[in-house]
């Protein structure tokens, strides 16, 4: 009898012991059932759950090593569009500073002064010339000096040596070979041409055998042929070489100019204020003029 | 005897550590399957009628402890989940995917259902005043596409504990 309804049996069983139960929830004996219950199925879930803790850590820890990389490129980025606007800074100030001292080239009254900028270089032709733009109104000519700011002093770059469309000039660079330009040694007073070596050098040439010219002598334009006035600077002595047989004594000169990083130039116009013998013959024959 | 004994404690105890995963894992609102109500309709329809209602009785009283549902509540249907499987274990082909789709989703359906009127009787104050029908309707269907892998598992479960144990299938 017993076997043929066991399953019956054992369902009424349960059946009986989960009313009993849940009649007598609030009853003592039924909670320390419960609590004893829970006491006992404690255990048995640890095996399964502490690995997904060590697991949780685990993972957390990777994703707070994540964040704190994330955040470090973000610092690091922060940092460099910091450090840009500082060099962005800087560089306006620089170019400020320059154009403020160019300001002061108004006191040549037979010079006009034009700002211009550095539109373009040939990387073959580096130490010889660059394009200079200084508008369509400026009223640049072949012959006109160019000037830039060095250490709020202004410095000699070369000479307009050709007029191109656009308001473009190529400006011949006192390092190109068939550049020369009258200066003197401002501690001695000596006078000297200068002339390109289609380098970053310059040499000041017929220097008598006697001449006391010395590395770290400053060399100014001394203003002969009105190409330039006088007292712009050229450069800085670098070495001297002595005379020898038949002829003079030179001097290496560091241009003071930094021809490689030239971007804003002054054009100084002689020709608004009555025009120079032999400008319009081209920058060579100004040179020549000058020679 | 004693083999089969320990056979149906380790059941138990894997059941309850399975499922202590998915309780510890995931949150409360997200629908998940029934596993140990799966596992009792595996077990009773292959026909353990006996020990379904044993471990549904069991580790319904587990879910109650760690559950919001009175003690007894969950112990009472798992164990009628069992019953009922049992019963109709030999009426049905259990083997078909589709039978053991409709059982789950048949067993689920009725557990909610028991389950709300139990907590209505024996415990009105912690009643559900608004039913999430999303979340119902979320376990139905995760119980009816996770049942034919939990059905494959319990047989191979049980082929496994009856070679183990050296008995044959004891039909209850």
């Amino acid at each position: 009898m017993f076997q043929r309804h066991r399953r019956l049996v054992f369902f009424s069983l349960y059946s009986f012991a989960s009313l009993a139960l849940l009649s007598w929830s609030t009853d003592r004996f039924v909670q320390s059932l419960k609590y004893a219950f829970h006491y006992l199925l404690q255990p048995a879930g640890f095996p399964a759950v502490s690995p997904l803790d060590r697991w949780g850590r685990f993972a957390g820890r990777v994703a707070r090593l994540i964040q704190a990389d994330q955040r470090a490129l973000r610092a690091e980025s922060r940092w460099l569009a910091e450090r840009l606007d500082e060099e962005r800074l800087a560089m306006l100030e620089e170019e400020n500073r320059r154009l403020t001292a160019s300001l002061g080239l108004a006191r040549w009254p037979r010079f006009t002064p034009h700002p211009a900028r550095v539109w373009a270089r040939d990387a073959a032709d580096w130490f010889h010339s660059v394009i200079v733009r200084a508008g369509d109104r400026a009223p640049v000519s072949i012959g006109d000096a160019v000037l830039t700011i060095v250490d709020e002093r202004v410095a000699v770059v070369g000479q307009i040596s050709e007029l191109l469309p656009n308001g473009t000039a190529r400006a011949l660079l006192l390092t190109d070979p068939f550049s020369s330009l009258s200066a003197h040694v401002v501690r001695t007073g000596e006078q000297g041409i200068v002339e390109g070596r289609g380098a970053d050098r310059l040499l000041l040439n017929y220097l008598f055998s006697d001449s006391d010219v010395r590395a770290g002598d400053e060399i100014v334009t001394s203003g002969l042929g009105e190409v330039t006035p006088a007292g712009l600077l050229v450069g800085r002595v670098l070495a001297v070489q002595e005379a020898t047989r038949g002829s003079f004594k030179r001097a290496v000169l560091v241009p003071a100019a930094k021809l490689n990083n030239l971007r804003d130039v002054v054009i100084l116009s002689a020709a608004a204020a009555g025009g120079r013998p032999g400008s319009s013959d081209g920058a060579a024959a100004g040179a020549g003029a000058e020679k | 005897m004693t083999r089969r004994a320990m056979f149906i404690a380790v059941t138990f105890l894997l059941g309850w550590m399975f499922q202590s995963v998915f309780l510890y894992v995931v949150p409360v609102a997200l629908p998940t399957p029934h596993w140990l109500l799966l596992a009792v309709l595996a077990i009773g329809s292959a026909g353990r009628t006996e020990a379904a209602q044993g471990l549904g009785f069991f580790w319904g009283l587990s879910l109650d402890v760690y559950g919001i549902t009175a003690f007894g509540a969950q112990g009472w249907l798992l164990a009628l989940a069992g019953f009922a499987s049992g019963s109709l274990a030999k009426k049905l082909d259990t083997e078909k995917m589709e039978t053991q789709q409709a059982l789950a989703l048949g067993g689920t359906l009725l557990y909610l259902l028991g389950a709300s009127r139990l907590i209505a009787v024996f415990q009105p104050a912690a009643g559900p005043r608004d039913v999430a029908w999303g979340l119902v309707a979320g376990e139905i269907f995760l119980n009816a596409l996770a049942a034919p892998a939990v059905f494959w598992a319990v047989r191979r479960w049980l082929a496994w504990g009856d070679r183990w144990a050296g008995t044959g299938a004891p039909h209850g």
